[in-house]
């Protein structure tokens, strides 16, 4: 049996994968026997792709692959999985008259990509349907092939998990790696629960704002997110939170085994905490002056925000439409800079952010010293050090150079289709395509169908790194080339 | 918290392999094909390339004649060591730290001069020497090939 399993094609096991996630919010019904007529919406999709996908496993038949057609293979499976799952996670919010079909799908991809973006009112959906939202998330933010692998694993397994984008390997083997990654998942959402439940929160808002937060997603069950709570200590908890599930795997694996000297020499540790000691006293100031607050409930509101927006996260303690624009000006940028590589974060990431700055220091520093002077700038990541060489700089800069036209990109349709002012539509495009979720207003109950698809198509690029949706699509071309030819 | 250690399950093994040749690639590939735990050691980057798409192991840039180098690897926890550079004085080194200071119950080495052979056997290490191999391999196949022509 578990041969089989074993063997079977990962498209199937994938698919059938989405169908047991979509099954799981079933699990909150014993709590909620009211919503027990919404129990077809989830059981009819779920179902149906279960048995879709028993069917993939028995129809594909898994051939040997050369490395080549197996690297395609992986890329196009990965930008599948991702494509059917937002589908399908759309069709229990149809099927139980929440939504239209293009909101929909929008929460659906919202919630796998980690995003937090909403149009669902939070205060007359049914708590099942609120769980779904933020277990998608906390799904969404290891990844469908991650969760995958914890369960079972099969050749091609390394080829998945890397075209998934997860670039740490944590212990000598993958099933290892998956496993203790999965592990401190799951001891940070106890953990999480815990510490919120012990500040007075609602036990099921501890858990969907513990989802929230460790996957960078940001869905609430509160229309005025955490600011909702008035309380000081459940800030806390999140900015904590938020700052976890922002952190490297590999980084946060040094720290569970308390190596905090190795974990504080980390490049992208060290550049989180610049970044906040610089932008947390800047915009609190800023607040300060352009509305008047205390410096305490500046700086309070200073550090939950930019955390939020950094971690790519998207709770709010307050609305952001009176804010001075110099501020909203700093959160856009947090957005962009985004989390560390390697988390469940979104955005440009950390460590690509400081390999370009360092490559532009480096380079305003060759031109003042002497022309055989050679120096190589590395970063430090939770592995050891490791240097800025070509390659890596020619990705890293092709990376930024597509993430900022696609944001120009994004922030001029939004303008177009929504007719709100240029700030606005950078914050909200920014939010999209950082997987973030902070929103100034433009998006909504009532937002058009148009600007849904526009923000939809930046959260997919966003999550999956860009580059996976072109190789992906570059695969599916590479495999069809090659049937014509036999 | 013995659970976030690197190589925990004593049960599958953990093998280091030092030197990322083609014959220590393709050994770290078959072990880790196995789901078996393997680390490898190389001082140069660039010879990870050899290592498949599919290999899940951990890969340690670094001299490996370096004490602190095979720490980080975690050598202590191994139960082989593979030490398969392109050169036999590292390779003889790496093997007797293996052994000696570590005390890892198999360690094979490889060993392109056959004449220091006898070294080994002296510290208990198994070694493969390629020289050795071939040089009895074509034996044989010549004699097979005499055969057939008697015959």
């Amino acid at each position: 049996m578990k041969q089989r399993i074993t063997r079977a094609s990962n498209v199937g096991k994938l698919t059938a994968l989405i169908g047991l996630l979509l099954l799981a919010p079933l699990l909150v019904l014993p709590f909620f026997p009211e919503d027990a007529p919404f129990a077809a919406a989830f059981l009819v999709p779920g179902i149906a792709s279960i048995l879709l996908g028993l069917a993939l496993c028995l129809c594909v038949k898994t051939q040997p692959l050369t490395m080549q057609e197996a690297m395609h293979h992986g890329n196009l499976l990965v930008l599948y999985i991702w494509l059917y799952g937002c589908l399908a996670g759309a069709l229990p919010f149809v099927l139980g008259g929440q939504l239209t079909f293009v909101q929909a799908l929008f929460e659906a991809v919202s919630g796998w990509t980690t995003t937090g973006l909403s149009v669902m009112d939070v205060t007359v959906t049914p708590p099942i349907f609120l769980f779904y939202r933020s277990f998608m998330q906390f799904c969404g933010g290891l990844g469908f092939v991650m969760i995958m692998m914890t369960f079972v694993q099969g050749r091609m397994g390394m080829v998945l998990y890397n075209a998934e984008g997860h670039p740490d390997k944590l212990m000598p083997t993958l099933r290892e790696t998956v496993r203790t990654i999965v592990l401190m998942y799951m001891a940070f959402l106890a953990v999480g629960v815990g510490a919120y439940a012990l500040c007075g929160m609602p036990v099921f808002d501890a858990v969907l704002h513990t989802m929230g937060a460790l996957s960078t997603g940001g869905f609430s069950n509160q229309a005025e997110s955490i600011g909702a709570y008035h309380s000081v200590a459940i800030e806390g908890i999140t900015v904590v939170l938020m700052l976890v599930g922002t952190t490297n795997f590999a980084i946060l694996l040094l720290l569970v085994r308390r190596k905090w000297r190795d974990a504080l020499r980390c490049s992208e540790l060290r550049f989180l905490g610049a970044l906040l000691a610089i932008f947390v006293p800047v915009t609190a100031l800023v607040l300060m002056t352009g509305l008047y607050m205390s410096l305490g409930e500046g700086l309070r509101q200073a550090l939950f925000n930019i955390v939020s927006a950094l971690s790519t996260t998207g709770y709010a303690t307050m609305s952001y439409e009176r804010w001075p624009k110099a501020a909203i000006g700093i959160m856009i940028l947090m957005m962009l800079i985004g989390g560390g590589a390697g988390s469940t974060a979104g955005g440009i990431k950390l460590s690509r952010t400081l390999i370009m700055l360092k490559a532009s220091f480096a380079e305003l520093r060759a031109r003042v010293s002497p022309e055989h002077e050679v120096r190589t700038p590395s970063i430090t990541r939770a592995q050891g050090r490791t240097p800025v060489d070509a390659p890596t700089l020619r990705a890293t800069s092709g990376f930024v150079t597509l993430y900022l036209l696609l944001f120009a990109a994004g922030t001029l349709l939004l303008c177009i289709t929504e007719g709100a002012p240029l700030a606005n539509c950078m914050f909200e495009f920014a939010s999209s395509l950082g997987t973030v979720g902070l929103f100034i207003g433009l998006t909504g109950p009532t937002t058009r169908a148009a600007t849904l698809l526009v923000e939809i198509a930046g959260m997919l690029l966003g999550r999956l790194e860009i580059f996976l949706v072109f190789t992906g699509l570059g695969s599916a071309v590479f495999l069809m080339r090659q049937r014509k030819h036999r | 918290m013995d659970f976030f250690k690197t190589a925990r399950r004593k049960d599958s093994g953990y093998t280091v392999i030092i030197g990322c040749g083609r014959l220590g690639a393709s050994l770290a590939n078959a072990i880790s094909d196995k789901e078996a735990s393997v680390m490898m050691v190389d001082r140069d980057e660039r010879a990870f390339r050899k290592l498949g798409a599919a290999y899940g192991g951990l890969t340690l840039t670094g001299d490996a004649t370096d004490i602190a180098v095979l720490r980080s690897a975690e050598i202590e926890r191994a139960d082989t060591v593979v030490s398969v550079t392109n050169d036999d004085n590292t390779n003889i080194m790496v093997a007797q730290i293996a052994r000696n200071v570590c005390h890892i119950p198999n360690v094979i080495c490889r060993l392109y001069d056959p004449e220091r052979e006898i070294v080994y056997k002296e510290f208990g290490i198994d070694t493969i020497c390629p020289t050795v191999l071939s040089t009895r391999e074509i034996d044989r196949l010549l004699g097979k090939s005499k055969e057939a022509k008697e015959a």
